[in-house]
């Protein structure tokens, strides 16, 4: 009996693999607080939410299978809610029935009489539910789930459960089957469902006239009444075992429901968090090829962290692959990168995107490249350390990639910097990666505005009117200085000499190496 | 085809592993010194891991002296890579092993069921497992002599009216025994016996009940109970009662004990332990192979002065690795013409000891007659192997230290003669720069004038080119990031660090690089 509310066809694995790239994902799109809004504390919650959004879908349909099941979740919000809690309650009374670690079968028989008896309870509540479900439901994953409920746990079913369970019980003794193995000692023991009463066989335990093929273990031999244990184990341990894996799949079938209902029920979270803010969502809308659009466009950890207004960006970016935004220090062109990724990781784990409207090329997974603050090991060095870190994406990026580099290799010479990131920008953009850069490196971004490839979108982050930084990208070619010299002197530094901000930018100077991008 | 190198014509024992069985030394052997030094210690203790019994390990400290012992072991390895014949053999082995161990526990047991039930049960894995063995051996097609003789013995033995009959005595009653199903009624202290009528598996209703709710693995909550050597009271109260229920199958085990006494046969028991040897180090090589190492036959030609081999690497370490399922780095050496020595240089942990290691097991491998790491090794031959390692730091002290080298390397330098092979690792790096290098130039000088062949490992860069002996080999530039480092240890100066795009490159990031890395 599946659950599969997360994909039409196999189960969602919470602790599966999480891509490597993940950590860096979490660190450098800030992803925490869109994390925590999402989970609210439950620990559960944590874990579903955070494996959906960083193990993204990259088809279209399945994505939108999801959105499916979120808009139905997002209409009647307090059915996900019950069945969430009915799950989670299943779960929380398994965990309190008493085991020993390792046990004689006797015993594990016991536990999972205990436990199936227990869940009984919870799957009639779920079937009540499907019984109960309001015909406003669109979704085919909770139509099926639903259907798959009263089909598979009908009436007849739960008497024939109860009626196994009273098998094991033994209140007529236990019928041991076997074979002769090595040595003939008994082997392939197995519990044996009673005889069928013969007239001969009751006549032989009844009728006084001694059973040859029987015998008594006298009252007071306890080696014998051990013997008789441990036979009555080798005979149960095959029913007991299959009984405690049946228990364990029924507590998995509840496990499946909690995870892949948290995943909606943290949606719901942290729609009701944006709300409370009055922020917009919306069900984005995943495409092909090279479809990049967005309206409205801001990033939720950001919005659900400062009590400022949020700024908003439009895109319009279709059939572009290399988006190049240059520009102001603080203005903006980071949060922007962080949101744009952020919503392309929504939408690929099927969550709605805070925008407005959004539509995007639907790639394999994101990757970030960010310019990190930290301190960097002796050893290596900060660019080593860029190097190490880029060198480990390579690894596992592929062509369908998005890529968002962020002040990438500007820990050494602009020359050298921009060099190293033409070679690394032109291989992903050729092995059919989407690459989005955030660059001071005046050199690179001239060199790629001189190609002129339509294909290539250049925004520029305006450097701050007397009304403070505006934070708004528009379309632009890339400008000799980054503003970092204005910057300074507007915040009580000297006037730089020219030949400093200059130094770096070898111009119009083609150097002889620049592959074409 | 047999290889011809002059065995006799019948089999006898030790035919599998010598030309001449009869003049084959014998008995305990000391580990050489060198084991510890080329970590050849570890090869030995894995190899024969489980194999104990037989007694393997002088004959891999042993070294052949000639040319023709090679062979004849090469000519039963090839034979042997046909897999389904080593997969027979090995088979056989074990089988036999189980058959020994089950034999040796009968007596105490002090059930007369259980005795003979035993006693049967090791004739027939015994049959079987000839009958096996005479099927795979079958028509193939041998290159060796060893095995050619002993299928010769097999297919005489297996013919005889002493094998046909133990075989079907064993087979009739066996069949007979695995029909008997019984099932055993307990209630309270009191315990029923009966013939199975039927009755079905209550286990499998209750498995059939949940099966809707199956999903992906299920965890084992089956008990393990152990296969006991001897039964309880109530065991043997039941056996006693089947007994009785069955009463034909137990006449007919009674009658095969009695009938059936001896059923080893010595000649095949020998073999058994021989063909140990081949499978021992074909074990150890399965899993490199499967992982795409390369082991060759090597060439071993005195007077054409030649040392050479590809692709080689450390047989301890590649196990090491292959347990996590990683591969170690291959390198290439040679000494052709003049050269003499390989004089590794370079930065460190970046694979010199593994080569010069390396260099020290491929000629100790190839004395033995088995298959070497490596594609196209051409060897000199090497009667001595002589190894100097380093002794270790902490232990000894700067001067001691420095005085042991001294010494181990004299009483080296005394003993190499032509045929000898040395390994020299990282000497005299207690002493100054100028004395470790008047040192080390004396005692290469003097192995060289000795016309013997080997390996020096020095952070000396200067003795690297001491003149047409010498190849400079240099252990390459490890990357900035640990894991991209290349272990690679190759003919060349050294070389220095690079600039940034250089540095770029190094971690797979140009241009070039990246293309053949990203998968479109």
């Amino acid at each position: 009996m599946k659950v599969h509310l997360m994909f039409r066809d196999h189960d969602f694995d919470p602790t599966g693999p999480i891509p490597e790239e993940a950590s860096e994902l979490i660190q450098d799109l800030g992803l925490t607080p869109l994390l925590d809004a999402m989970s609210g504390g439950d620990r559960l919650l944590s874990e579903v939410t955070r494996a959906a959004l960083l193990t993204g879908l990259a088809d279209p349909e399945a994505i939108q299978y999801r959105q499916q099941v979120l808009n139905d979740c997002l209409d009647h919000p307090e059915l996900a809610r019950e069945l969430y809690e009915i799950a989670v309650e299943a779960l929380a009374a398994q965990r309190r029935v008493f085991t020993f670690g390792r046990q004689a079968p006797s015993g594990i028989l016991r536990y999972a009489l205990r436990v199936m008896r227990i869940l009984l309870g919870p799957l009639r509540r779920v079937r009540e539910l499907a019984d109960q479900a309001p015909d406003t439901l669109r979704s085919e994953g909770i139509l099926n789930m639903f259907r798959t409920v009263r089909e598979e746990i009908d009436d007849g079913y739960f008497q024939d459960v109860e009626e196994c369970l009273a098998g094991l019980e033994f209140r007529d003794g236990i019928t041991v089957g076997a074979g002769l193995g090595q040595g003939n000692a008994g082997d392939n023991y197995y519990l044996s469902q009673p005889p069928q009463v013969s007239t001969g066989f009751l006549e032989r335990i009844g009728l006084g006239r001694r059973d040859p093929a029987a015998f008594d273990v006298a009252p007071r031999d306890e080696a014998g009444a051990r013997a008789l244990a441990e036979l009555a184990d080798r005979g149960i341990n095959s029913a007991a075992s299959a009984l405690a894996q049946a228990a364990d799949h029924v507590v998995a079938y509840f496990g499946a429901l909690a995870a892949e209902v948290g995943f909606y029920i943290g949606c719901l979270n942290l729609a009701d968090n944006l709300a409370s803010r009055g922020l917009p969502f919306c069900i984005p809308k995943p495409a092909a090829n090279l479809a990049l659009s967005a309206q409205g466009l801001y990033g939720p950890s950001l919005a659900l962290v400062t009590q400022q207004s949020v700024v908003e960006n439009s895109l319009a970016a279709d059939g572009r692959a290399l988006i190049v935004i240059t520009g102001a220090n603080s203005g903006g062109k980071s949060t922007f990168l962080r949101s744009l990724g952020t919503a392309q990781l929504m939408m690929q784990s099927g969550m709605f995107v805070t925008a407005t409207a959004f539509e995007a090329a639907v790639g394999s997974r994101v990757f970030t490249h960010f310019a990190r603050d930290e301190d960097p090991t002796m050893a290596n060095g900060r660019l080593a350390e860029e190097l190490a870190r880029m060198s480990r994406l390579a690894g596992a990026i592929d062509g369908r990639a998005l890529v968002l580099l962020n002040e990438s290799f500007e820990s050494t010479n602009e020359a050298e910097g921009s060099e190293i990131a033409r070679q690394v920008i032109r291989a992903l953009l050729e092995a059919g990666c989407r690459v989005v850069l955030v660059t001071h490196l005046y050199d690179l971004a001239d060199s790629l505005y001189q190609r002129g490839n339509p294909g290539t979108l250049f925004l520029r982050a305006d450097p701050a009117t007397h009304g403070g930084p505006t934070y708004v990208l528009t379309e632009g070619p890339p400008r000799p200085t980054a503003f970092g010299p204005e910057l300074f002197r507007k915040m009580g530094g000297w006037e730089l000499p020219i030949s400093v901000a200059g130094a770096s930018t070898p111009g119009n100077a083609n150097p002889p190496d620049r592959g074409p991008i | 085809m047999p290889d011809g190198t002059g065995a006799p014509g019948t089999y006898q024992p030790g035919c599998l592993l010598y030309v001449r069985p009869s003049e084959s030394g014998s008995g305990q052997i000391e580990q050489p010194a060198y084991f510890r030094d080329l970590n050849l210690d570890q090869v030995e203790a894995a190899l024969f891991e489980g194999r104990a019994d037989y007694g393997l390990e002088p004959l891999f400290r042993q070294t052949l002296l000639s040319e023709d012992e090679m062979r004849h072991r090469h000519a039963v390895f090839r034979d042997l890579e046909d897999a389904e014949l080593a997969q027979a053999l090995r088979e056989f082995a074990v089988s036999l092993s189980a058959i020994r161990g089950d034999l040796a526990r009968i007596e105490p047991q002090r059930h007369r069921w259980q005795r003979a039930r035993l006693w049967l049960d090791a004739a027939q894995a015994y049959c079987d497992g000839i009958t096996r063995l005479r099927q795979a051996l079958g028509e193939r097609a041998l290159g060796s002599t060893g095995l050619t003789l002993f299928r010769g013995y097999l297919g005489d033995y297996v013919e005889s009216a002493r094998f046909q009959t133990l075989a079907s005595d064993a087979r009739n009653s066996c069949r007979a025994l695995a029909e008997v199903r019984y099932l055993v009624k307990l209630k309270g202290l009191h315990v029923s016996v009966r013939r199975y009528a039927g009755e079905p598996d209550y286990g499998e209703t209750v498995t059939k009940t949940f099966a809707r709710f199956q999903r992906g693995h299920d965890k084992e909550y089956r008990a393990e109970f152990q296969t006991r050597t001897s039964l309880n009271q109530v065991e043997e109260r039941i056996l006693d009662r089947v007994a009785m229920l069955f009463p034909d199958a137990f006449a007919a085990l009674d009658r095969f004990s009695r009938n059936h006494p001896d059923p080893l046969d010595r000649n095949i028991l020998a073999f058994e332990r021989e063909i140990q040897f081949y499978l021992a180090y074909l074990d150890y090589l399965a899993p490199l192979r499967n992982l795409g190492l390369a082991f060759c036959y090597p060439d071993v030609d005195a007077s054409a002065g030649i040392t050479e081999a590809q692709n080689v690497f450390d047989l301890a370490l590649a196990k090491k690795l292959g347990d996590g399922k990683r591969l170690p780095v291959l390198n290439d050496f040679a000494l052709t013409g003049s050269e003499r020595v390989l004089v590794i240089t370079g930065p460190n942990q970046g694979g010199k000891t593994t080569l010069a290691r390396t260099f020290g097991q491929v000629h100790h491998l190839t004395m033995l007659g088995v298959p070497v790491p490596g594609t196209e090794v051409r060897l000199r031959g090497a009667s001595r192997i002589l190894t100097c390692f380093a002794g270790d730091e902490d232990a000894l002290g700067g001067r001691g230290k420095l005085e042991s080298d001294i010494r181990t390397i004299v009483e080296l330098v005394a003993r190499a003669d032509s045929k000898s092979v040395f390994i020299i690792n990282e000497l005299f790096s207690s002493t100054t720069l100028a004395d470790a290098r008047s040192l080390g130039k004396a005692v290469l000088e003097r192995l060289i004038a000795a016309g013997a062949t080997g390996v020096y490992v020095t952070f000396v860069d200067e003795l690297a080119s001491l003149g047409k002996a010498t190849v400079s080999m240099v252990s390459q530039v490890a990357d900035h990031d640990p894991t991209l480092r290349t272990y690679k240890v190759i003919r060349a100066p050294a070389r220095g660090l690079a600039y940034a795009v250089e540095l770029a490159e190094k971690f797979g990031l140009s241009y070039e690089q990246l293309r053949r890395r990203i998968v479109p």
